[in-house]
Formats: C-alpha cells, sequence, structure tokens
C-alpha cells in the first residue's frame, strides 16, 4: 500500500532544488514528494474544551492544513481554547490560527445542557 | 498515540518495538514518529519498570533471534508513564460456541470468498476475521459481506420448504481451500467455494475474447511474514501458477490483495497456494 517514492533533488541555475520523483503509481505522487520536501503541511486534529454543554470536549480539525513543523505551537493554543454550547459542526472555533491561514472547525455537534 | 501524546503536550521519550520491523504503516512511522522526532528502538523491549505510586522509569534491553531479553544490553529510561500496545486480535465474542472453524493463525473465523464461515448463513467481516489496516478496507469488507449475505437469504426464502441444507452445502458447490505458502503469514479467504453459478460464471469468463480482462471475482488478501523487497507474489493451483504480481517491497504490517479473475479459476481442482517469491527462488 503507498508507493515508495524516490527523490532526487537538484540545485537549478537559480539555486532553487529541483526534484525528480520516481516509483510513484500516479502524478499526484509527484506534487506530494515535492511538497513534502519544500512545505510540508498536515491537517490538525484535536479537541476543544466546551463549556454549558452536554459533552466536556468536542472533536476538532484544521480546515486545511498547517505547516507540519507548527502543530505543536497551534496545540498550545488550541489548549487554552473554550467554546460555549451549543456547537454545530463546521462552527469556527479559533480563527486563522497563528496566520497559517487555517481555521479549526467543529466536527461535531455539542447540545447545550 | 505516540503522535497524540506529544501533540497533547508529553515529551514522548521513545517508541520500543520488540519485532526487528515495525508492524505499522510506512506512513505512521513517519508521520507519528519521525516528524516528532521520536526514537524507534526495534528488537527491543521493557524489562522493568520502576517506581512504587508513580513510574519512575523504565529498563529496556535488547532482544535476540528469538525475543529474549540479551543480558549486557540494558539500558534506564526515566519516565513518569509507560503505554503498551498489546496487540489486536479478532473479537470472538459471538463466534464462540457457534462451532464456528476458526482460523488459528487470523485468531478470527475461515472463511470462503462470500465471507461466509463454516456454519452455512452464518457471515463474518472486518476485524472479527482479521485485523485490516485501514477503516476503508473493513467497510469494504463489510459491503462483500451484506451483498453475499442478502444473497444468501433470498435464495433460502425462495427455497423455503427445502431442506435446511443452505445455498452452500449442494452437492454440486466445489470447495477450494487457500492455504499460505513461503513467506505468507495467512490468507483471507481460507477457501474457495464454488457453486453452479460461480462454475458457469467462470466458463463463460475464459470463453470470453482474448485480451478482455476478467473482473476479479475472488480477492485473496493476505500478510508476509518479514519484510521482503522485489517480490513475486503468485498464487498456484497445485503446481500451476494462475496468477502474479511483482512487489517492491512487502511487510508484515501492509496487507496485500491478489485480485483473481474468475478466468483464472477455469478447471482449478486442487487447494491454492498463496507465495512471496524472492529474486533468490529458483526460476522453473
Amino acid at each position: 500500500m503507498g508507493c515508495q517514492l524516490e527523490v532526487t533533488a537538484v540545485q537549478n541555475a537559480d539555486g532553487n532544488p529541483e526534484f525528480s520523483v520516481t516509483g510513484n503509481a500516479c502524478s499526484r505522487g509527484v506534487q506530494y514528494a515535492q511538497k513534502e520536501l519544500t512545505d510540508p503541511t498536515r491537517t490538525l486534529t484535536c479537541t476543544v474544551a466546551v463549556t454549558g454543554g452536554t459533552r466536556r470536549l468536542v472533536a476538532a480539525k484544521s480546515r486545511s492544513e498547517v505547516p507540519r513543523d507548527l502543530q505543536i505551537e497551534c496545540m498550545q493554543i488550541i489548549r487554552r481554547l473554550s467554546v460555549q454550547a451549543p456547537v454545530h459542526t463546521g462552527d469556527v472555533l479559533c480563527e486563522d490560527i497563528l496566520n497559517t491561514g487555517a481555521d479549526i472547525i467543529a466536527c461535531d455537534d455539542v447540545d447545550a445542557e | 498515540m505516540a503522535r497524540r501524546l506529544t501533540l497533547e503536550g508529553c515529551d514522548v521519550k521513545l517508541v520500543c518495538e520488540v519485532m526487528p520491523y515495525s508492524a505499522g504503516l510506512n506512513r505512521n512511522m513517519t508521520q507519528c514518529l519521525e516528524n516528532f522526532h521520536i526514537p524507534l528502538k526495534l528488537s527491543a523491549t521493557v524489562t522493568e519498570i520502576h517506581g512504587q505510586e508513580r513510574v519512575e522509569g523504565v529498563t529496556i534491553a535488547a532482544v535476540d533471534a528469538a525475543r529474549r531479553p540479551v543480558p549486557g544490553t540494558e539500558e534506564f529510561i526515566e519516565c513518569d508513564t509507560l503505554l503498551l500496545s498489546v496487540g489486536l486480535i479478532p473479537e470472538t465474542e459471538v463466534t464462540s460456541g457457534t462451532g464456528i472453524h476458526m482460523d488459528p493463525v487470523t485468531k478470527g473465523p475461515s472463511v470462503n470468498q462470500r465471507m461466509e464461515t463454516s456454519v452455512p448463513g452464518i457471515f463474518a467481516c472486518g476485524n472479527t476475521v482479521h485485523v485490516h489496516d485501514l477503516v476503508d478496507f473493513v467497510t469494504n469488507s463489510s459491503l462483500l459481506a451484506g451483498a453475499c449475505a442478502a444473497e444468501y437469504a433470498a435464495a433460502y426464502a425462495a427455497g423455503a420448504g427445502q431442506p435446511d441444507t443452505g445455498v452452500q452445502a449442494c452437492s454440486s458447490t466445489v470447495s477450494i481451500p487457500v492455504r499460505p505458502g513461503d513467506r505468507v503469514r495467512y490468507t483471507v479467504p481460507q477457501q474457495i467455494d464454488i457453486d453452479g453459478a460461480f462454475k458457469a460464471r467462470i466458463e463463460s469468463a475464459k470463453a470470453a475474447p482474448a485480451g478482455e480482462t476478467g473482473v476479479p471475482d475472488v480477492q485473496i488478501m493476505f500478510r508476509s511474514t518479514d519484510v521482503y523487497r522485489s517480490v513475486t507474489l503468485a498464487v498456484y493451483s497445485g503446481s500451476t501458477k494462475i496468477y502474479a504480481k511483482k512487489a517492491r517491497i512487502v511487510r508484515p504490517g501492509e496487507m496485500q490483495t491478489a485480485d483473481i479473475p474468475a478466468a483464472a479459476l477455469a478447471g482449478v481442482a486442487a487447494p491454492l497456494t498463496v507465495s512471496i517469491e524472492t529474486p533468490e527462488d529458483t526460476i522453473d
């Protein structure tokens, strides 16, 4: 399952790396490899505290991907968040976290008590 | 868990794996361990836990080929939490006591290509049959079992009043065992039942114009016993090869599939063996 990608990086005339990718079964592999090596990002999944709700936590995630190496710092912020019930799937719990352009949104509903 | 604990603020010092390879997905090793700089120590295990009211540390040691700790390789690791991952086996609460034949390797019921167990009319799917790598595959398994169970129920209802022998027990059904061969730990299904309808489909598939690839009728899932590179996944009926596919790498933690088109099963009577052949094997 998955492809074993082999990537060779060569510095081109502008001093920027150019990547040659092999082992991919489709074109997505080429884009994925280039992105992983230049600007790796991840969808961040987490939970956010809820006040006044039937549950204490709501499952949440970043709507778009955040830089891989910013995940821990994003979590430090998310850990201090608290939202008031009711919460609905898709509600923005934190807008544009750490200027990444990604909103943290609720993945579930939580009713008010 | 290592990744989740790290994201939630813990300092995960080490993941210790007793086998010489990780049974996890490559994706997880990269995205959960490497990306968070969590070391993965293979062929190592915890030999002692220290502390009274609270864990204060653990002693780890290297293990030999028989997974026994090697004296003199002990190392103390200061920590306050130890998480044990003890493996996953199929839930057997429902199957036990039913007389359903269980596979000693998968620890789940043996099934045929319709996900039917050895007891006619009882079907099994998902992680109760064998542990899957992704939930998507569990869903596919359930779709297949559901469709086959519905077919069985409809046929049973249509034949109401007939002796209670079930669709599978008619004398024209040929049962072909499927066995793990070289470097294969187990296969699912463990047998292929060819009844009249399936036989007809096989014969018409065989007669189809050359070049028309048959829609795979049987998907055999299996796992390798170790990590192997540049291999051929092969299915034999007796000594006749009926299927072959090359693979760059196979891992025990990543399930393989052999999609067998109906035409390939024409005339098959001998048990099927699924093997992984390495470049060193003799070429016949």
